[in-house]
């Protein structure tokens, strides 16, 4: 018997539809995976499941019995928990209070009484290997610990389905390994999962079977052993999809070097990284999470400045302390996170454009020239493709691949000589992602600019890179210069051997 | 054994009662008067007020709010309840905090629902509604004083526990003030611990998402925060009073940021979700012992603000060493050798 059944379910948000006509069934210990680009209608139909939110119509059982009431709570009482990506646990409080509180506030008592929870608690970090005293303080833990805790407490309340909203974003290769042998713990013990996540190998990795939607329909739902990469991609965007790859990998070796670096260290995050970029190159690093990709384009770019070492910009020695030297040295970096980092979201699309360039945009009184920010603006959105009705809408109105342009637009129109672009595509849409490489490869022609494409998706990297460096534990563990080692299988095979280590 | 000693020194109550206790020896060595029964009794009962008012400022600040209109709901509470008390009801001091509880608490939960309803970032609806309440009293009493108060209000401030008597015959000891105020202090204290509404404000605070997510009516618990913040505000009008005896319209009209400064110093988080009525009463007395130490070491009253300024300054930035420090220790990645 399945442990939960979705039938026909329809769910509209002002006349939009988010779920038409998905159904769904889940059995016991099953581990599914849940696909699809943006606004596939994924989130919608978890919080169905999760009860914060209430189908239009459609009929949901559990365990074979039907259910009616859905309201913000019903999902926790019947045993669904879910693992968000934010992990909505409470950083100001001690393990134990995130662990027991839930089932606290369930209970409807008047005082707390978290006695009753140390010893189960302590028994759960122990079963999952987490390592932490009930007493500290959540916020001081890693995520991958947080994370845990948040399995820890869907545990206590004897849940069983658990969804996983993208749960290995955060986590480096060592900790998804931890994970992945406890979600196959938790299916021996008969609990279901929904595993949603955007990294199409992790899935092929953890999951039995998967679930497509694409545009609210429910499109497939397979064996995961019958299904190849390119198959899945095929079903989520509804059209082949493939990456143009580079017809000539011309070494370039020619060209002048325009940024070196020389036995670059900064403690707790990489040691004695020496590279150099020639001019029109696209370098590519690749490595498993935590390997110090992030954490080198934090120290060129100045925002986390490295202990020792040397950068020459164009054979000039410089000293790279805060983001301004970077600027001032022609170096520009779109950060993994842009909605964070990159983008100010509540802000005209033409400002968030213009804001590192403003002054430029200078009139002869020294004051804002409203007329050369537009037409800045408008030169960029016309040269890349942004899809916009206005310029003058807030950023949050684009989609994410739009977002993206508009922030490697902003860094263009400073015409860097070295972009650094980390996870350019994190989030994009498949359609979307080759747009952006279409504009980046135009622009390194066009601008003769050097360009680190620092990236997960190895396809991304051998489809655009001239040459590509391998991580690993903060240094760099190969060099792939011959145009035959830029090849997918070649470099999954290196990085899985290196999660095999791990 | 050494780590948890460790422990309990980093915590912000032991930083400010080492604080408290190095000022006290500092100035009681220039001024022998400062550690008697008598001074002590005296500095407690000057800042029972700030401190009644502190326990509703840091229950609404826990929560991930903030009030500024507590002072003005308390006046509001003064002038209402002594009208009623002198015109139109027979009473008695219970009455007279049963009134004041009610019409603060009617007030806080205008607030509370204004802040829930429009989602309006809760500093500029209370500095609104602050204006709003104080205005309309003006408006309706124009400024009027009240110089009669029902005599059966004084003895709460004038009676005292453990008594003694002075030198020149006057009596002193703990007011009655003083133990409203701790009282007060252990019930919110066992409330913020030990009851999940208590706790739920932490939720909140802590995380405002996640508390809905495992169940917690953020509508509900907003209007408890709020209402019970002007509960407080308004058993702290009957206090004040009793002290003064007298209902002056714009008496404590300006000491908000004072209580604030004094919750914030006690280690609440005015992002929410950190606190703990330890820290708020410390930080109201370290205050008050400033003040007092000025004027016995006759220095002039001007330099309080001076020190006040110093001392939260000095608090804000060992906290952000603090941090800083421990996001330098933390390993990103693990470099082999």
């Amino acid at each position: 018997m399945n442990y939960i059944d979705i039938e026909h379910c329809y769910k509209s948000f002002g006349g939009v539809h988010a779920l038409s006509d998905v159904s769904f069934s889940l059995k016991p210990g099953e581990i599914r995976g849940l696909i699809g680009e943006n606004g596939s209608g994924k989130s919608t139909l978890i919080k169905i499941l999760a009860g914060s939110l209430k189908a239009d119509s459609g009929k949901i059982y559990l365990e074979g019995k039907p259910v009616n009431s859905w309201g913000a709570l019903s999902g926790l009482t019947k045993g669904i928990s879910v693992i968000y990506q934010d992990l909505s646990l409470f950083p100001n409080l001690t393990v134990l209070e995130n662990i027991c509180l839930c089932d606290q506030v369930k209970s409807k008592n008047f005082f707390i009484d978290k006695n009753q929870y140390v010893n189960k608690a302590i028994s759960l970090i122990e079963d999952l290997d987490i390592g932490v005293d009930v007493n500290e303080i959540l916020g001081e833990l890693t995520i991958a610990k947080q994370q845990l805790i948040a399995i820890a407490r869907a545990l206590l309340i004897e849940s069983k389905l658990l969804i996983f909203d993208e749960p290995t974003t955060a986590l480096t290769r060592e900790e998804i390994n931890k994970l992945f042998k406890l979600i196959d713990k938790l299916k021996n013990n008969n609990i279901s999962i929904i595993f949603i996540s955007h990294k199409l190998d992790e899935i092929i990795e953890i999951c039995d079977s998967l679930t497509v939607l694409r545009d609210g329909k429910h499109i497939a739902t397979e064996q995961v052993k019958k299904l190849s990469i390119e198959e899945i991609e095929t079903l989520m965007v509804g059209k082949n999809f493939n990456y143009t790859k580079k017809s000539e990998y011309n070494l370039l070796s020619s060209e002048p070097v325009v940024l070196e670096l020389k036995n670059l260290t900064k403690k707790n995050n990489f040691k004695d990284i020496s590279l150099k970029l020639h001019k029109g190159e696209i370098l590519g690093i690749s490595g498993l999470l935590g390997a110090g990709r992030t954490e080198l384009a934090s120290a060129i770019f100045g925002i986390a400045p490295c202990d020792s070492g040397t950068i020459k910009i164009e054979n000039k020695q410089i000293k790279i302390r805060k983001v301004e030297d970077a600027v001032k040295a022609g170096i520009a970096y779109v950060p993994e996170d842009r909605l964070i980092q990159g983008l100010v979201l509540n802000y005209p699309q033409r400002d968030n454009l213009v804001a590192p360039s403003l002054s430029k945009c200078i009139n002869k009184h020294h004051l804002i020239d409203e007329a050369k920010i537009t037409e800045i603006a408008k030169k960029w959105t016309k040269a890349i493709g942004v899809k916009t009705d206005s310029i003058h809408k807030t950023a949050r109105t684009l989609s994410g691949g739009n977002q993206q342009k508009i922030v490697i637009a902003k860094w263009l129109e400073m015409n860097p000589k070295v972009l650094i672009l980390d996870g350019p595509t994190v989030g994009v849409d498949i359609g979307a992602k080759a747009g952006i490489f279409k504009t980046i490869t135009e622009m390194v022609e066009k601008l003769g600019m050097s360009v680190i494409l620092i990236s997960d998706e190895i396809r991304e990297l051998t489809a655009n890179s001239n040459r590509i460096l391998i991580m690993r534990n903060g240094k760099i563990a190969q060099e792939l210069s011959d145009p035959k080692d830029i090849d997918d299988t070649y470099i999954q095979n290196i990085l899985n051997k290196q999660k095999r280590v791990l | 054994m050494k780590k948890q000693i460790l422990e309990v020194l980093k915590k912000r109550e032991m930083l400010l009662f080492l604080i408290i206790v190095a000022i006290s020896l500092f100035v009681q060595s220039k001024s022998p008067s400062f550690l008697t029964y008598e001074n002590i009794s005296n500095v407690l009962k000057a800042c029972s007020i700030v401190g009644i008012f502190s326990l509703g400022v840091l229950i609404v600040t826990i929560s991930g709010g903030f009030d500024v209109s507590f002072v003005a709901i308390a006046q509001v509470s003064e002038y209402l309840v002594v009208w009623l008390l002198l015109r139109h009801i027979q009473g008695n001091i219970y009455i007279a905090f049963t009134l004041a509880i009610l019409v603060g608490t009617l007030l806080g939960l205008f607030n509370g629902f204004l802040i829930d309803h429009y989602k309006m970032p809760a500093i500029i609806i209370t500095i609104s509604t602050q204006n709003l309440f104080y205005g309309i009293m003006y408006v309706i009493t124009e400024g009027r004083l009240l110089y009669e108060v029902p005599q059966y209000l004084a003895p709460l401030s004038t009676n005292k526990i453990f008594s003694a008597v002075a030198a020149n015959g006057a009596e002193y000891g703990i007011s009655t003030v003083t133990v409203l105020w701790f009282a007060l202090a252990i019930i919110v204290a066992i409330f913020l611990r030990y009851t999940i509404s208590g706790r739920s404000i932490y939720l909140m605070g802590g995380n405002s998402l996640a508390a809905q997510r495992i169940g917690i009516n953020i509508t509900k618990s907003t209007l408890m925060v709020y209402g019970i913040g002007g509960a407080i505000a308004g058993i702290a009008a009957i206090a004040h009073i009793s002290i003064i005896m007298t209902v002056i319209p714009n008496s404590i009209v300006g000491t908000e940021m004072d209580t604030i400064a004094a919750v914030i110093l006690g280690g609440a988080s005015i992002t929410g979700g950190v606190g703990s009525v330890l820290g708020t009463i410390l930080g109201v007395i370290l205050f008050a012992i400033i003040n007092n130490s000025l004027t016995l070491l006759q220095i002039s009253s001007s330099w309080y603000n001076v020190f006040i300024g110093g001392i939260i300054l000095a608090s804000i930035i060992i906290n952000a060493l603090q941090l800083k420090q421990q996001s330098k220790r933390k390993v990103r990645v693990k470099v082999e050798a």
